[in-house]
C-alpha cells in the first residue's frame, strides 16, 4: 500500500524512533491515534458513517434492500461490501488504478463478517429461500493517508451500529406469501453490532510490531498483520501482507497487543455511538 | 432493484444462473460430525495425521520448472516461467508474480471468484517472497503459476509446497524452502485438526458446528520465521491463536521433510 517515497535518512529515522519507542509524532509504539467518528449523517441511506483519522478520510453509507438469498444459505440474509477508491483520495487511484485495492478491501470486510458469524444474518432473511435483507456497504474513500483497513471496519461498524431497517411482517401460507411494510418510517429494527470486530493492523519495523502506522511508517514497514478483534478481545481474522517474515515470538506478542487494542477501539466506538445525537428525519 | 447482478456490476455476484442440484436435497446428509466414535476423523486419521502426500515434478515440459503435489485429493499443478524480462518499472530486486487458477470443476460447489483467487495469489506470493534470492535477479520478473485442479481441503498449504518443489528445482537461488500447514479447529480449539479435508474446513455453506474456523501458517524452517499467516474463523483468545500456530509449524516441519526427502532423492 506504500506509495511515498522516503530517503534513506528517513527511513533510518522512523528505524530508530521505533527502536527507543518515541515515534515521529510523539507516540509509543503501542499507542493508537485519536480518530473522529460521526454516525447518522447521510440521509438517503439507512445509515450511515464517517471516520477521520489524521488525513484519512472514509465515508460509509449502508442500503439495506429486498433481494434473493444465496442458495447455498436460503435462510439467512446476505451482506455485501463495495469500497471506492476514487482518484479523489490520491493521485495514485488515477484511472482505474484504485480499483484492485478497493475489491482487495472489500474482500477483506467480508471474509471478516462472514467468518466471524458477528451479525445474525438469519435474522435478516424473510421469506426463506425466496427473500431476504441484502445489506450493501458502500464505503468511499475520501483521502488516503494510511491505516485504511483499520479506518474502514471501524467507520462500517459504526454505520451498520446506525442501521434502521424497515419492520416487516409476511402474510399468506405457502405459495402466495406477501410482504407488507409498514406505513410508520420509524417502525424499524436496528443491526445488532455488539460482536462486530474491527481491524487492528501491526506493521513490522526493524523487529518490532506497531500500532496503527502513519503514512511515512507504512512506507517503510516490511509487513503488516490485520488482525480482526471483536469486543471480547477474540481474534476474528488474521492476514499478513508484505514480503517480510517474523518469529515467533514477536507474533505472540503482536497477537495479544492487537486483541488489546481492539478491545479499547470498539469501546470507543461504543461510546461515539451512544452519545451521538440521532439524526432526525 | 432485482438481485446483485442487474445494476451493480462492480459488486461480487454471488449467486449465478444454475445450481448445484445437491442443494435442492431437502435433508442435509445426518453424520456431518468430523470424529467417529474412536475419535478417529471419518478417512481414518487421528487428529493429527495428515494425509498422504505424492509428489512429482518437471511434469511440464516447456516451463523453467514446474512440480505436482496431491494431499489426499487436493490436487495442485505449480509452473515457474522465468526469471525474464520485464514490462513494469526498473527494480533492483527481482519480481516475483504469482497467479493461482482454480479450474471450473476443482470445487465441489462453486469455483472462488475471480477476486478470491487474486487473494489466494497475494497472500501466496508474499509468502514465498521472503524466501527467494530476489536480488540475484534484478530488473527480471519470475512467474510462479499455480493451478488447483482439485480442492478438497489445504488448498494454500498444497500451493506453497507445489511452489516451493517447482522454485527449489528451477535453479533460482533460495535462503530456504518454504513449507505450510493447514489446521482447522473447534471451539476453544479442544480440537485441532491437522491437514482438513474440504468438509472439515470451515465455511459459512458448511453446516458442521464442530469447526469454527481454520489456520494456514506459512513458515521458513531454516530461518524459523514465519513468513505467511491467514486465519478465518475467530480464535477465542491469542493464547489459543499462538496454540494454533504452533500446531501449524509442527505440520509444516512435516511437510517439510517429505520435501527434504524428495529433493534428496531427486539430486
Amino acid at each position: 500500500m506504500a506509495d511515498r517515497i522516503l530517503s534513506d535518512f528517513e527511513i533510518s529515522y522512523i528505524k530508530q524512533g521505533v527502536l527507543a519507542d518515541m515515534r515521529s509524532d510523539g507516540r509509543s509504539c503501542r499507542d493508537y491515534r485519536s480518530f473522529e467518528l460521526r454516525s447518522g449523517i447521510v440521509s438517503n441511506t439507512s445509515g450511515s458513517a464517517e471516520i477521520k483519522l489524521e488525513r484519512t478520510n472514509i465515508l460509509v453509507g449502508v442500503k439495506a434492500e429486498i433481494g434473493q438469498p444465496n442458495p447455498l444459505n436460503p435462510n439467512k440474509g446476505r451482506i455485501e461490501f463495495f469500497v471506492d477508491c476514487s482518484a479523489l483520495a490520491s493521485p495514485k487511484f488515477e484511472g482505474r488504478r484504485g480499483e484492485d485495492l478497493g475489491r482487495n478491501l472489500a474482500h477483506r470486510l467480508s471474509d471478516l463478517y462472514e467468518n466471524s458469524n458477528c451479525i445474525d444474518l438469519e435474522s435478516l432473511s424473510i421469506i426463506p429461500g425466496q427473500d431476504c435483507w441484502i445489506i450493501y456497504v458502500d464505503a468511499l474513500v475520501l483521502e488516503y493517508s494510511g491505516g485504511v483497513l483499520d479506518c474502514l471496519s471501524i467507520a462500517v461498524k459504526g454505520a451498520l451500529a446506525n442501521t434502521k431497517i424497515p419492520k416487516l411482517t409476511v402474510i399468506g401460507e405457502g405459495e402466495e406469501q406477501e410482504i407488507e411494510i409498514s406505513d410508520n418510517p420509524f417502525d424499524s429494527t436496528s443491526i445488532d453490532t455488539n460482536n462486530v470486530p474491527v481491524f487492528v493492523s501491526l506493521s513490522l519495523i526493524g523487529n518490532q510490531f506497531i500500532v496503527d502506522a502513519s503514512h511515512e511508517e507504512e512506507a517503510c514497514s516490511l509487513c503488516q498483520l490485520s488482525v480482526g478483534v471483536n469486543h471480547k478481545g477474540s481474534i476474528c481474522s488474521i492476514l499478513k501482507e508484505g514480503a517480510g517474515s517474523f518469529k515467533h515470538r514477536q507474533y505472540n506478542e503482536a497477537i495479544s497487543l492487537a486483541s488489546e487494542i481492539g478491545v479499547s477501539v470498539i469501546e470507543k466506538i461504543t461510546l461515539t455511538n451512544n452519545t451521538a445525537p440521532e439524526k432526525m428525519l | 432493484m432485482a438481485g446483485a447482478g442487474s445494476g451493480r456490476r462492480n459488486r461480487y455476484l454471488a449467486p449465478e444462473a444454475t445450481r448445484n442440484p445437491l442443494l435442492c436435497l431437502k435433508e442435509k446428509k445426518e453424520d456431518n460430525s468430523i470424529l467417529r466414535s474412536n475419535q478417529l476423523r471419518q478417512d481414518g486419521r487421528s487428529c493429527t495425521d495428515i494425509r498422504p502426500v505424492s509428489i512429482q515434478s518437471g511434469i511440464v515440459s516447456h516451463v523453467t520448472s514446474s512440480a505436482y503435489i496431491e494431499l489426499g485429493d487436493t490436487k495442485v499443478l505449480c509452473s515457474i516461467l522465468g526469471p525474464r524480462h520485464t514490462q513494469k518499472d526498473f527494480n533492483l530486486e527481482g519480481q516475483v508474480l504469482c497467479q493461482v487458477k482454480f479450474a471450473p470443476f476443482s470445487c465441489h460447489f462453486q469455483k472462488p471468484s475471480q477476486q478470491e483467487e487474486k487473494f489466494m495469489s497475494s497472500i501466496i506470493s508474499e509468502a514465498i517472497v521472503g524466501a527467494i534470492r530476489t536480488e540475484t535477479f534484478p530488473k527480471l520478473e519470475t512467474l510462479v503459476n499455480i493451478v488447483v485442479l482439485e480442492n478438497d481441503g489445504s488448498m494454500l498449504t498444497a500451493a506453497i509446497l507445489c511452489a516451493s518443489i517447482a522454485l527449489a528445482t528451477s535453479g533460482i537461488e533460495m535462503k530456504d524452502l518454504p513449507t505450510a500447514c493447514t489446521v482447522s479447529y473447534s471451539d476453544k480449539a479442544s480440537n485441532i485438526y491437522y491437514d482438513p479435508t474440504i468438509a472439515e474446513e470451515y465455511s459459512t455453506a458448511n453446516e458442521n458446528k464442530d469447526v469454527i474456523g481454520y489456520k494456514s501458517v506459512v513458515y521458513l524452517p531454516l530461518l524459523r520465521e514465519i513468513s505467511g499467516v491467514y486465519q478465518v474463523g475467530v480464535a477465542e483468545s491469542h493464547s489459543v491463536s499462538s496454540q494454533l500456530l504452533e500446531a501449524c509449524i509442527e505440520g509444516g516441519l512435516r511437510y517439510h521433510e517429505r520435501v527434504r526427502q524428495y529433493l534428496k532423492d531427486l539430486a
